[in-house]
């Protein structure tokens, strides 16, 4: 990230921050989209993250940290959004429909069916970690700073979300043999 | 059985096709709540030379005398209006008029903020919270537009639109019982001074055949409450109240679908006057 950019937000420049913003858009909702697995409440959580990141932008002390600084607030407000749908889930309410989302590059419909079932078995918390993981690239380090957690609690995550994620996608695959045979 | 690479490479695959741009209206949106909010500080941003004892005088004798020409400045221009020669925008001098409907911009010509009559520039803005706090930050721009209202994308039961040529606008807001969005049409003043702000709240839908809640009817000044009603279903209420505003402030007319959005349709008359 560029850190005049970053330096000049921190001093208040709109301008800058909004510069700064385009560049982390897209993968701050793609990041809130995974975590919660809801366009609309990635889409409050996304908002919400860029104004309190530049709210608290002066509070950054070391500009070079923003990436992992910034996926904190993110998350953070993935959380938030997440505690309301729970509360949601628990009353019975009805969750508005996601939007079909196809693409081709993910391979069969049923191979992304089976890591959507998988991965939204997950506990929030690692799916967090997976996605800063393994969407946005981070380091295990970077990972155990932007969340606030020692970096060996990343690699247990890390470690039983594959294993879950594995057993899943096992499990269907056999499930699928099954019924084939039948 | 799948190998750990294997799971993580199907993963990465994964969640880089199912990846989302953040939609244009909502980046523009939150960019919109940014300009309107201040950054939290650790103190003074200025050089430390500027915290001495003489600098502070000096910039203080330098901010007086601006103040004075402005205000001298400012009294001149405006002296035509004071003394009754002048005319404002709606040619009545003194007198301005803001009606939501009539400054409603149908399509092709939306725009959300949308200026009023007078050609002044983000007056109304048709937004939605996100929680059920009245706080300002809060309020995002609604991003979709139809033929005739502002709706959100997902949640499109909350929308705020006008009707036949009836005089009303239509607002409609959402609620599952924990979480409420409100529905808020904003006015934010070009003007500095006193205003009246008067009208009605219609529940448009009498004949609803599920209990539904009230909609609570709320103007706030910024965060702050100025005048709150509950209405219920095929109810009304009528308000009547005056304002002291500064340029660039907003009042929101909040719309609280309560703990449910059932046969939440409502109309609002309002009329905004200096």
């Amino acid at each position: 990230m560029d850190r005049e950019l970053v330096e000049r937000a921190q001093r208040g420049d709109e301008s800058a921050f909004a510069a700064l913003a385009v560049r982390i858009a897209d993968s701050m909702h793609a990041t809130a989209h995974h975590i919660l697995r809801d366009t609309g409440r990635a889409e409050d959580a996304a908002q919400q993250a860029l104004i309190d990141i530049w709210r608290h932008l002066p509070e950054l002390k070391d500009p070079d940290r923003f990436q992992a600084w910034a996926y904190r607030i993110v998350v953070r407000a993935a959380y938030a959004e997440a505690r309301h749908r729970r509360l949601w889930n628990l009353r019975g309410a009805i969750v508005p429909q996601e939007r079909s989302f196809v693409s081709d590059h993910a391979g069969s419909v049923a191979d992304r069916d089976q890591l959507d079932r998988g991965f939204q078995r997950l506990p929030i918390d690692h799916r967090a970690v997976v996605v800063l993981k393994h969407y946005v690239g981070l380091t295990n380090e970077e990972i155990a700073e932007a969340l606030e957690i020692p970096e060996g609690t990343v690699r247990s995550r890390l470690h039983h979300s594959i294993r879950a994620m594995r057993a899943a996608l096992d499990a269907d695959a056999r499930t699928t043999l099954k019924g084939g045979q039948s | 059985m799948t190998s750990d690479r294997d799971v993580e490479q199907r993963l990465e695959d994964w969640l880089d096709a199912e990846a989302r741009p953040m939609p244009h209206e909502a980046l523009e949106s939150a960019l919109e709540a940014v300009a309107r909010t201040a950054q939290v500080g650790k103190g003074s941003r200025w050089p430390a030379w500027t915290q001495r004892r003489a600098f502070s005088r000096v910039a203080t004798a330098v901010v007086v005398l601006l103040v004075v020409t402005a205000g001298w400045l400012t009294l001149g221009a405006l002296a035509p209006f004071i003394d009754g020669t002048g005319s404002s925008p709606s040619g009545s001098p003194q007198t301005y008029r803001w009606d939501p409907v009539a400054d409603f911009r149908r399509a092709p010509y939306q725009l959300n903020p949308s200026p009023d009559s007078y050609g002044n520039e983000g007056v109304w803005s048709y937004r939605r919270s996100t929680k059920s706090a009245h706080d300002p930050l809060d309020y995002f721009l609604l991003p979709v537009f139809t033929s005739d209202a502002w709706q959100d994308r997902d949640y499109v039961n909350l929308f705020i639109g006008v009707g036949a040529a009836d005089g009303a606008l239509y607002i409609h807001p959402w609620s599952d019982g924990t979480v409420r969005k409100h529905a808020i049409l904003g006015w934010t003043s070009p003007i500095t001074g006193e205003v009246s702000v008067s009208g009605a709240v219609v529940r448009v839908q009498s004949d609803c055949e599920v209990p539904s809640a009230n909609v609570i009817f709320t103007i706030d000044r910024g965060a702050e409450t100025l005048h709150t009603v509950a209405v219920d279903v095929g109810g009304s209420a009528t308000f009547d109240l005056t304002a002291t505003v500064s340029a660039g402030e907003t009042l929101y007319f909040v719309f609280d679908a309560d703990s449910d959005a059932r046969c939440d349709l409502t109309a609002l008359r309002l009329v905004i006057e200096s």
